[in-house]
């Protein structure tokens, strides 16, 4: 969606008070305002949100007529995050919200009671436990574009109950039991069950296993008209739709894992995702068809090369205000997907949504980037994606597998 | 003066008319019976043929002639002659694969011939119309194979869409309408909210076309006086173009076109860019050449539009001479009698083998008799009609 640059200032300017506020705030204690906390031995409250402008230079393969599209640039706001944390005693609220995301307002909305350290509970609308990277905030990615498996793979933001904790040093769990697997999720499944368990060796490793299940029934008929398919369809950065939805109805499983290792000002990530998506009945004529089955991992590593440790939260030693130059870090991922059927490969390889034997599709994408922030709650973005296809006929320009580059940028302002 | 107004006349001519030459691609070419082959999973075949009625698209690779292109999609197509049988099939190119094309063509369309005894119907259709300056689409005979069994004889068709456009009338960025048969319509007000037009005349392109016009339109052809009523439509359509295209329909006898025996049917409307003006595009010719003496002047009273231009003596008579024109130029012996030995020539053999056709080969040979029969008495039946 693209808004004139007059109206898209607005919450910019509002971020900027928002943030301005709010790190006037922190020095004192006890605030009221915009980007206000209010701490008291038994209650606190805090507003949060950030705003995200995204810059993308690319090709627009999917509005090509014939030829190679001319290389395009769009600006828009991606996101606009707001919402609040309070916190009674042992029962905490996190309620956020993006009045921009057309398709899906509402974000976080939870209520969480502590039980103890090794029990929590909660309820509500929130991420379902499975990708490290997905459950990442989009405001503290290491890049801006997530990478594939958490894009197009990982689970979404559904109603469910979760219980969690860290019941033994090193060792944190996630288990729930959701209405779906992505509330406003085209592909979503129903009931889905979801478990996420984190483990840290040895410091500063930590290694997570992660599964998921549900069930997927496929959209009715209305009259004639043929329902839309409940499958994942997988998009690159550069927007190129590498895979459509299949038809799918069935069990729906995830398996996943991840590592993140981060020593010092380095971070070193890898994670691994497999789904599983049953085609019960999904033949033209209601025959079973074999599974879909994605494969996808990521690998990548950073540097914060002003030496600030490498966190889930960045904060430069030596901010701008105070006369430094901020924190940058920089950062490379390599990112691979892989789409096919479980079932013998004979016969003829389709690219249709109800191909018994599907034509596998794999694609690469090497990310560059960099980050730097001036202050804590400002960061610039810069990234370079360039994708490889391994299929030339399903490449964004049939013959061509590589490579198609795409720039990205990004200007954040978060409340801190 | 008189040389500007001359001048004006000719450029308004190329910038409103049609550009009745065809491309001339080889995958059209009447003159041969192409090699249509399809290859695809036989349960995705077996699916289309039994849920005919579906647009559910299968992917599939093709080749036309030798020349191949691999992952196209493939769906049953057509209204009254969906098959499971014999389907009618649409292939579009890009279904699957980013921009690829065929021939120039992202769409191809494969008729089925269920309707039309002597497989000749259509192609000798078009060619009056063109002789008249109608633009058509190009129509060449297809041995088609599927997973290498045949499947009988088809016409390959070009698609009616913005190639098509581009060609014929030079730009392609205008409103192009599908007309839908849902009921027996013949240009009625159905009010000034365009959904309720949006069932009959189906957006083709762009992705939102604007029916705006379109509704003036069919209100203005309504709501106008049968007094002054060709000015009154002349910024919707060339009247003269208008009153020329369904002097062919009724010179090759068409009983199922604009002036349809149920209702308007079978054509396109382009609305050009910047204007309000419309032309018409035939489509799906097959129930032409129905009887050597089908009245000229057949059901020109049914539809709104037809009815109050032909109230006009002189509007009535240029429709006269339209179709002893379109007699003179195409609906004749020495015009169409080669066309359609060729053509029996070309798809003879391939037809008496096509077991999926759902006529008998003798039905098959004495409905190409029978079009020998038309045709040589069409021309003399209109003469007759209009002395």
């Amino acid at each position: 969606m693209h808004f004139p640059w007059a109206w898209r200032g607005i919450p910019f300017l509002a971020a900027g008070v928002l943030c301005a506020a709010a790190a006037q705030a922190q020095e004192e204690g006890w605030h009221f305002g915009p980007g206000a906390r209010i701490s008291r031995p038994d209650f606190e409250f805090r507003l949060g949100g950030y705003a995200q402008e995204d810059f993308r230079s690319f090709h627009d393969y999917e509005d090509a007529h014939g030829q190679l599209p001319a290389l395009g640039a769009t600006s828009e706001l991606h996101r606009l995050r707001m919402g609040f944390e309070a916190q009674w005693r042992r029962l905490s609220v996190e309620f956020d919200y993006d009045p921009h995301d057309s398709s899906e307002h509402l974000k976080n909305l939870f209520a969480e009671v502590k039980v103890s350290k090794g029990l929590q509970v909660t309820g509500g609308n929130m991420k379902v436990p499975v990708s490290a990277e997905w459950l990442t905030s989009a405001a503290k990615t290491d890049f801006i574009a997530r990478s594939l498996l958490a894009s197009a793979l990982a689970p979404g933001r559904d109603w469910g109950v979760k219980l969690s904790g860290e019941p033994l040093p090193r060792l944190s769990y996630q288990v729930g039991v959701f209405a779906g697997d992505g509330r406003t999720d085209q592909a979503r499944a129903e009931t889905t069950v979801a478990a996420r368990v984190e483990v840290a060796p040895v410091k500063p490793l930590d290694v997570g296993l992660s599964a998921s299940q549900g069930q997927v029934k496929p959209n009715p008929f209305v009259g004639d008209t043929a329902p839309a398919a409940k499958g994942f369809s997988v998009h690159a950065p550069s927007g190129f739709r590498l895979y459509e939805r299949h038809f799918v109805q069935g069990t729906r499983r995830r398996l996943g894992a991840d590592a993140r290792y981060h020593p010092k000002s380095f971070g070193l990530k890898l994670e691994v995702l497999q789904v599983k998506d049953d085609r019960n009945a999904q033949g033209s004529v209601l025959d079973d068809l074999p599974a879909e089955v994605f494969r996808s991992w990521a690998a990548s590593a950073t540097w914060l090369v002003t030496g600030e440790r490498k966190a889930r939260t960045i904060k430069p030693d030596h901010p701008l205000d105070h006369h430094g130059i901020g924190a940058v870090e920089i950062g490379v991922r390599y990112d691979w997907l892989k789409v096919d059927d479980d079932g013998p490969d004979t016969g003829f390889q389709g690219a249709g949504n109800r191909a018994r034997n599907i034509r596998p599709v794999s694609a690469h994408m090497i990310t560059g980037g960099v980050s730097w922030w001036p202050v804590g709650y400002v960061r610039f973005m810069e990234n370079v994606v360039g994708e490889r296809y391994d299929d030339p006929l399903l490449a964004p320009v049939p013959g061509r597998k590589a490579s198609y580059l795409t720039v990205l940028g990004r200007l954040q302002l978060s409340v801190p | 003066m008189r040389m500007r107004a001359l001048w004006c006349l000719v450029l308004a001519a190329v910038v409103m008319g049609a550009r009745p030459a065809r491309a001339g691609d080889p995958m059209f070419d009447q003159s041969v019976l192409h090699e249509l082959r399809v290859v695809m999973d036989p349960g995705d075949w077996t699916s289309l043929q039994r849920e005919f009625l579906s647009n559910q698209y299968y992917a599939a690779n093709f080749s036309l002639d030798g020349e191949v292109l691999q992952q196209v999609g493939i769906r049953s197509r057509g209204k009254g002659s969906r098959n499971s049988t014999k389907p009618g099939l649409l292939i579009d190119t890009n279904k699957y694969v980013a921009n690829q094309q065929f021939h120039g063509v992202k769409k191809i369309v494969l008729d089925n011939v269920v309707q039309d005894g002597s497989f000749l119907h259509e192609p000798l259709a078009y060619p009056v119309f063109e002789a008249m300056g109608i633009a058509s689409p190009q129509i060449a005979y297809a041995r088609v194979t599927v997973n290498d069994q045949y499947w009988g004889v088809y016409w390959v068709i070009e698609n009616v869409d913005k190639n098509f456009l581009a060609a014929r009338f030079g730009e392609k960025e205008g409103n192009l309408f599908k007309y839908e048969y849902v009921e027996d319509y013949r240009f009625a007000d159905k009010g000034s909210d365009s959904k309720a037009y949006t069932p009959l005349f189906k957006g083709e392109s762009p992705d939102v076309p604007d029916y705006s016009a379109l509704v003036k339109f069919v209100q203005a052809a309504n709501s106008a006086p049968e007094a002054g009523f060709a000015a009154a439509m002349a910024p919707y359509i060339d009247v003269d173009r208008f009153l020329t295209y369904i002097a062919v329909e009724n010179a090759i006898a068409g009983q199922d076109g604009f002036l349809g025996l149920q209702g308007m049917n079978n054509f396109y409307l382009y609305q050009y860019v910047g204007t309000t003006k419309f032309a018409l595009i035939p489509w799906d010719q097959d129930t032409t050449f129905v009887a050597a003496d089908w009245p000229v002047l057949q059901r020109v009273d049914t539809n709104v539009l037809s009815s109050k231009l032909m109230a006009d003596p002189a509007r009535k008579q240029f429709y006269l001479d339209q179709v002893k024109a379109a007699a003179a130029r195409g609906m004749n012996v020495s015009f169409l009698m080669p066309r359609l030995e060729a053509d029996y020539t070309v798809m003879r053999n391939a037809v008496l083998i096509d077991t999926k056709k759902p006529f008998t080969n003798d039905e098959f040979e004495g409905a190409v008799s029978g079009m020998r029969g038309v045709i040589a008495a069409r021309q003399p039946s209109i003469a007759s009609q209009i002395p």
